[in-house]
Order: C-alpha cells, then sequence, then structure tokens
C-alpha cells in the first residue's frame, strides 16, 4: 500500500468534500490512483515518508496534489511550503484547492510556489466542470515533471 | 613750473653776468688799444719832429757852410758845428726809437751816408775858407753838390716821413676796423642783455603776480574758516593740549554753555567750569590713540548756572600757528536725551504690559493644549473603537460565509448524488421536492458569495491608477458575451470614454455589474440596445449605462441601491440584489456619486461619478 503509484493526493479535511471530489474523481477513473489525507500533519508525513507513512519512498512523488487551506494541525500553507522548499519534492504540482477566496493567501501560495489555485464553488456544476478540468488539464494535457 | 622758469631765471642771470663781464673787458681792452695808438701817433709827431730837427739840421749845416763861406765869418761856423753835434745825437736818438727794419734800414743806408756826405762837404768849404781858396769854395757852393746832398736828405726824410706816415695810416685804419668790429659786437651783445633783462623782468613780474595772488587766497581762506568757525551753529572751540587753554571759541558755544567769550578764551577748562569727567576724558584719549581723532562722545555737563546739557562731541588735531591744537565741536543732544529716557521708560512699561500678557496667552495656551490632548485621545480612543468593531464585524462577516460555504456545497453535492445514483427510482413529485432543495441551497450559496465579496471590498485597500475606460468596457462586454450568449443580439452604441483614475478590480467591477445588469433587463425587449457613454460636470467624469429594457417604478429609485433590494421578483429576474449595493460601495469609495433614472418598459439608465 505504501509504494502504490499514486496519481493524485488529495489532502481535505471536510469529509464530504472529500467524498463529492472523489466521486467526481471516480467518474474519470482517477480513484485507484488517488489517495485522499485528513490534515496537514498527515500530509506531510505521506509525501516525506514519515510517522504513519514510514518507509514510503518520497522519490515516488504523486502527479498532482490537491492541497485545502483551512485545515487543522498543519493548514495548507504550511503543506505549501514543506513541499515546495524540499528538493525532493518541490517539483510535484500543487493545486489550492480551497474555500478561501482572501487575497493575502492567494498571493502566499503563489509566492511558495503553488502551481494553480482554484476556489472550490459552491454551485456543484461549477464544482464537477472544475475537477473536470483539473484532470484534463493537469493529468492529460500538461507535461509532468521528470520523474 | 616754478623750479623751470627760477633755473632759466638763473641761467638768465648768469648770462647777464657773463655778458656784462665780457663788455666790461672789451670796453678795458678797447680803452687800451686806443691809449697805445695815441701812444703810436706822439710817437710818430716826436719822431717827425726829430726829423724835422734833424733836416734843420742840416739845413743849419749848409747854411753855416755857405755864410762861412760867403762871409768869412767865425760866427757862422758855430751853428755849422752846432748842427754836427745835433745831426750825431739826432742821428743816434732816431736810429735807437726806429723800430721798424725798413726804416732803420733806410736811416742807415741812405740817410746817414747822405748827411755824412753833407758834413764831410761843409768841412771841405770851411777847409777852403780857411786854407785861403775862397775862390774854389765859391766854385764848390755853386756846384751845387752840397745843394744836392741837402735836398738828397730831405728827400729820404720825406720819404721815411712818408712810409711813417703810411705806417700810421695802416694801423689808424686797423684800429677803425677793429673798434667798428668791437663795436658792433658790443652792440650785439646790448641787446641781448637787454632781451635777458626784459625777460627776466617779466618773470619777475609773474612771480609777484602769483605771489599777490597766493597771498590774496590765503587771506580769503583764512577769512572763509575764520567765518566757519565763528558762525558754526554747532559749538566750536580750540584748546591747547599742552597747557589746556581755551584757545578761542564761536558763538555758538557761548550760547550752549551760557558763558561770554572773553570769559572762557585764555583760561582753562576747569577755571571756566567745564570739565569733563575722567571717564569722557578716557574715551576722548582713547579714540585719538586709535584712530588720530574723537567721534560722537556723549557726556552730560552741568552748566555754572545749575542746567544739565547733554553734548555730543567731537575732537580733531588742527596746527595754528605752528602748535599742535585741538578743535572740538559738541552738538547739543539734550532734548534727544530726554526723549530717550522717556522713550526707555515707555519701552519698560510696555514690556512689563506685554510680559504679563505674554504670561496671561500662555496660561491659556496650556488650558488649551491640556484640552486638546485629551480631545486628541478621546477621538484616537474613539477611532480605535470603531477601528476594532469594524474589523470584528468584517472578520466576522468573512469568516461567516466562508463557513458557510462549505455546508452548503455538501448539501448540494450530496442532493446530486441522490439525484445521480437513485434519480431512476425516484417519483417526479421526489425529483421535484429535490429540485427545491437544490434551488434554495444554490441561491443560498449566491447570497453568501455576494456578501462574502461585499464584505471583502470593505476591508481591501484601494490604489489608484489611470484606467483605459473604453479599452475595460470593450473586454468587459467580450467577457460577458463569451458567457451569455444573448449579448450577439444586443446593439451596442459604446462612445468613447475618457480615461479615469481609479483602482482596477474594483471598477472593472462596477462595469461588469451595471453591464450584466442591463443584459439581464433587456432580455425582453424585441430590440435590445446599451448604450454606454459619459459628460464631465463639476470636475467630475459621470458614466452611463442606458438600456431599453424592462425599467423601473421611479418612486422606488432610492431602494435601488440598499443591500439585498431589488424591484423585481426572483421569477422574473434572477438575482441577490447586491450588484447595485456593490456598486454604490465601490463609487463611494472612490468619492463619486451613483444615481439611477427609469420608466417602467421604458428603459433605465445608471449613472456613477468619479471625481
Amino acid at each position: 500500500m505504501l509504494n502504490k503509484t499514486v496519481e493524485i493526493l488529495l489532502v481535505e479535511d471536510n469529509i464530504d468534500d472529500a467524498e463529492l471530489t472523489i466521486r467526481e474523481m471516480k467518474k474519470h477513473n482517477l480513484a485507484n490512483e488517488l489517495f485522499h489525507v485528513k490534515d496537514g500533519a498527515e500530509a506531510v508525513d505521506y509525501i516525506f515518508g514519515k510517522g504513519a507513512f514510514n518507509g514510503r519512498i518520497i522519490e515516488q512523488r504523486p502527479k498532482l496534489i490537491l492541497l485545502d487551506i483551512q485545515m487543522p494541525k498543519l493548514n495548507g500553507i504550511e503543506v505549501l511550503e514543506a513541499i515546495k522548499t524540499d528538493e525532493r519534492t518541490k517539483t510535484i504540482p500543487v493545486v489550492m484547492l480551497t474555500s478561501s477566496k482572501e487575497d493575502p493567501d492567494i498571493k502566499r501560495c503563489y509566492e511558495l510556489g503553488a502551481n494553480s489555485y482554484i476556489v472550490k464553488p459552491v454551485n456543484f456544476e461549477a464544482f464537477t466542470a472544475a475537477i473536470k478540468t483539473l484532470h484534463y488539464y493537469w493529468l492529460l494535457l500538461n507535461e509532468p515533471p521528470v520523474k | 613750473m616754478t623750479n623751470s622758469i627760477n633755473r632759466l631765471m638763473i641761467f638768465a642771470l648768469l648770462l647777464l653776468t657773463i655778458a656784462v663781464s665780457a663788455v666790461t673787458a672789451i670796453s678795458i681792452w678797447q680803452s687800451q688799444r686806443i691809449k697805445s695808438f695815441n701812444t703810436e701817433i706822439t710817437r710818430f709827431e716826436e719822431n717827425r719832429y726829430l726829423m724835422q730837427q734833424l733836416i734843420m739840421a742840416v739845413l743849419d749845416n749848409e747854411t753855416g757852410a755857405r755864410g762861412y763861406v760867403i762871409t768869412g765869418q767865425k760866427s757862422f761856423l758855430e751853428p755849422m758845428i752846432v748842427s754836427e753835434r745835433k745831426l750825431d745825437e739826432l742821428r743816434i736818438i732816431l736810429l735807437k726809437r726806429t723800430a721798424t727794419p725798413e726804416l732803420a734800414t733806410l736811416l742807415d743806408d741812405s740817410l746817414s751816408p747822405i748827411i755824412n756826405l753833407r758834413k764831410e762837404f761843409s768841412w771841405q768849404m770851411v777847409a777852403l775858407v780857411d786854407n785861403g781858396r775862397l775862390e774854389e769854395a765859391k766854385k764848390l757852393v755853386s756846384s751845387g753838390l752840397g745843394k744836392h746832398y741837402t735836398d738828397e736828405a730831405r728827400k729820404f726824410a720825406a720819404k721815411i716821413d712818408t712810409i711813417r706816415t703810411n705806417l700810421l695810416n695802416t694801423k689808424r685804419k686797423a684800429n677803425e676796423t677793429f673798434i667798428q668790429d668791437l663795436n658792433r659786437f658790443l652792440i650785439l651783445i646790448l641787446i641781448i642783455i637787454l632781451i635777458i633783462s626784459i625777460f627776466n623782468f617779466r618773470q619777475l613780474a609773474k612771480i609777484y603776480k602769483k605771489q599777490k595772488a597766493i597771498e590774496l587766497h590765503l587771506r580769503q581762506s583764512e577769512q572763509l574758516y575764520a567765518a566757519l568757525f565763528y558762525k558754526s551753529p554747532i559749538a566750536k572751540w580750540i584748546v591747547n593740549p599742552r597747557s589746556n587753554i581755551i584757545v578761542d571759541v564761536n558763538d555758538s558755544f557761548c550760547e550752549l554753555f551760557d558763558l561770554k567769550r572773553e570769559n572762557v578764551t585764555g583760561k582753562t577748562n576747569a577755571e571756566v567750569g567745564l570739565n569733563s569727567s575722567p571717564e569722557v576724558r578716557d574715551e576722548v584719549l582713547k579714540q585719538i590713540m586709535e584712530k588720530g581723532f574723537a567721534r560722537n562722545v556723549e557726556y552730560k555737563v552741568p552748566l555754572p548756572n545749575g542746567t544739565i546739557k547733554w553734548v555730543s562731541m567731537s575732537i580733531d588735531p588742527i596746527k595754528l600757528d605752528g602748535d599742535d591744537c585741538f578743535v572740538g565741536a559738541s552738538a547739543d543732544i539734550t532734548i534727544r536725551k530726554e526723549k530717550e529716557q522717556e522713550i526707555a521708560k515707555m519701552n519698560a512699561e510696555l514690556e512689563q504690559k506685554v510680559n504679563e500678557k505674554t504670561a496671561e496667552l500662555r496660561k491659556n495656551e496650556q488650558q488649551l493644549k491640556t484640552l486638546n490632548d485629551s480631545l486628541e485621545r478621546m477621538v484616537e480612543h474613539r477611532t480605535a473603537q470603531l477601528s476594532a468593531a469594524n474589523k470584528e464585524m468584517e472578520a466576522f462577516s468573512y469568516s461567516v460565509s466562508h463557513d458557510l460555504r462549505a455546508p452548503l456545497r455538501g448539501i448540494i453535492g450530496f442532493t446530486n448524488i441522490i439525484q445521480e445514483d437513485f434519480g431512476d427510482t425516484m417519483q417526479e413529485e421526489e425529483k421535484r421536492l429535490f429540485g427545491i432543495i437544490k434551488k434554495n441551497t444554490e441561491k443560498m450559496g449566491n447570497l453568501i458569495d455576494d456578501l462574502l465579496d461585499f464584505s471583502r471590498l470593505g476591508r481591501k485597500e484601494i490604489s489608484k491608477l489611470t484606467v483605459d475606460s473604453e479599452t475595460m468596457v470593450q473586454e468587459v462586454v467580450e467577457e460577458i458575451g463569451r458567457v451569455n450568449t444573448r449579448t450577439d443580439a444586443i446593439e451596442w452604441i459604446i462612445q468613447p470614454l475618457p480615461p479615469v483614475n481609479a483602482d482596477i478590480s474594483t471598477i472593472r467591477q462596477v462595469w461588469v455589474n451595471l453591464i450584466s445588469n442591463a443584459i439581464k433587463y433587456s432580455k425582453q425587449a424585441p430590440k435590445p440596445v446599451i448604450e454606454i457613454g459619459s459628460y464631465r460636470e463639476n470636475g467630475h467624469i459621470v458614466f452611463f449605462v442606458k438600456d431599453n429594457g424592462v425599467g423601473f417604478d421611479e418612486q422606488y429609485k432610492n431602494k435601488l441601491f440598499n443591500v439585498f433590494q431589488r424591484l423585481h421578483s426572483e421569477n422574473e429576474f434572477e438575482g441577490t440584489g447586491i450588484g447595485l449595493a456593490l456598486v454604490k460601495k465601490i463609487v463611494s469609495r472612490h468619492d463619486g456619486k451613483v444615481w439611477a433614472t427609469g420608466e417602467i418598459d421604458k428603459g433605465a439608465a445608471f449613472y456613477f461619478s468619479i471625481p
């Protein structure tokens, strides 16, 4: 399980939001390659092979990380910083998928090296469209960084 | 100029002296020459006389001899012997007196021999007579030889005389020419002397005139200075510093110090009662030593009659008849001093008053300041309170909206899941009810989004730049057009729009809201026309968006811009009612105004102004 290839790492504390996202991803046959962690600390542990995920190979990087901001323990910005300042992980594309439309947050994320910033729409159609677009863009169109 | 004239005069005098000396010398020389010439003449005459004597002696000799022959008387022999003696004497004398060699030769070689012959002839005759040879003697006489000898002697004598006379004449002529030349020369010198004398006399006359003029000038100067001294309106005096005696004073002095001149001149300051204090004397001395004169030394003079005067004294050194004296001038400044004292007193009084008033003022100032300070602190406090309250409010509304969104997302999402997963097994009514739930939730979501936007705007800083309105409007229209396909049917009249100084993103929001409103509310119009333009008014730029859509009832126009306030139902036109409130808020932050006009079914026009 530790060394299963993961295409998408979803970092989301809201279980309902997570369920919706995963459901949409399923529609695009990505559920198998999607891994969900529930807070910032778990995310960091997973990415860096620490704690509960001790032994996971760091170099087996996910293709995409979907990162929420408002989370307990470590918030999304702190996780982002951790990812983007480590040589081994900074090339992983990170999309901030969050409710916050706050300019300071947006600015900070881009400063830290977030690849994209998307505000979760309330409207469901818009939400599914966003997920779809995400999938198409980051997993199909975009050239991933060299492994 | 005088120097060269003096030198000229001296030179002239020198010449004069030389000339006069020359004239004198020449005159003396001339008289010498004349004297010597006269001697020559005398000499000549003597020689001639001697010559004549000689010839007479010859004649006597002849006569004597003849007479003896004729008469035979011995008495005739005597003159003959006498003459012989005379002839010898004369011959010697004449020879001695003859300087000219030519004459001497004649005398010696010609005359003397003839005379000897004559003498011998005479003795021959005598001898004959003595020897009784009278007839032979008479024959000798008649032969004429004796006469011949006499005649020859005469001839030679005459020749000698002529030569002598010629010599004398030559000498005389030479003398005369000499004297003539001399005289001419003398006349020349005399003329020169005359000229020089005239020149000298003229110079002397000039000098004399000048001297007189200088004396006159001097006298006039003296009179002028005397007048200045005596008639000066300022008290003046002259003192001899060595003896301290007052030499002279002028009328003003007497007036100022109430003294008579005769009581003052010849006395010292002390005697007159006008001594000044040691400080004043020291000051005067100091100035004189530094500059050579003293200026404006002010001091008090108690007069002998009891009054006190203030004077301003100045002292200068002068020379009077060779003595070093001081001339002093004292101006009466009593009145000025009195006035100065008065002014000083008034000034002091004024200053005191001013100080009192200033102290009062300062006290008042302090009070004011304290009041001000406490006011300010109060204001600060209130502002801080308000600010904090505001922040709290905003943070509150933000977090509320934010935190409300997540569950909403959940409700909508899962409602959809139900619809998707179980839609096939649901009844129409069930579907309809779920539809209502979803619709309402979505509405709530929109409300929350709008509220979020509205609140965020309150917290955001606006930064003003020059915004190209025209480009922005074009972009907005295009963008809305991409989303809303209905825009193709609309006729757009977009006038040229001026640039404004505004915050880019918020002004954009204004345009977006107004234009999307215009589109939304025109959707029922058969030929929707939307006009966008601007004009200037009172220093503001006013933009407008006009449509020919459904319009609104003007009596409610004040409610238009309220939050969540609508003039139409949700069924007619969707929307939360926050769009215009947002526009108003943004425009207010730009210090502008919004307003609208409308007519039901004719259309509406929305205006906003930006300074």
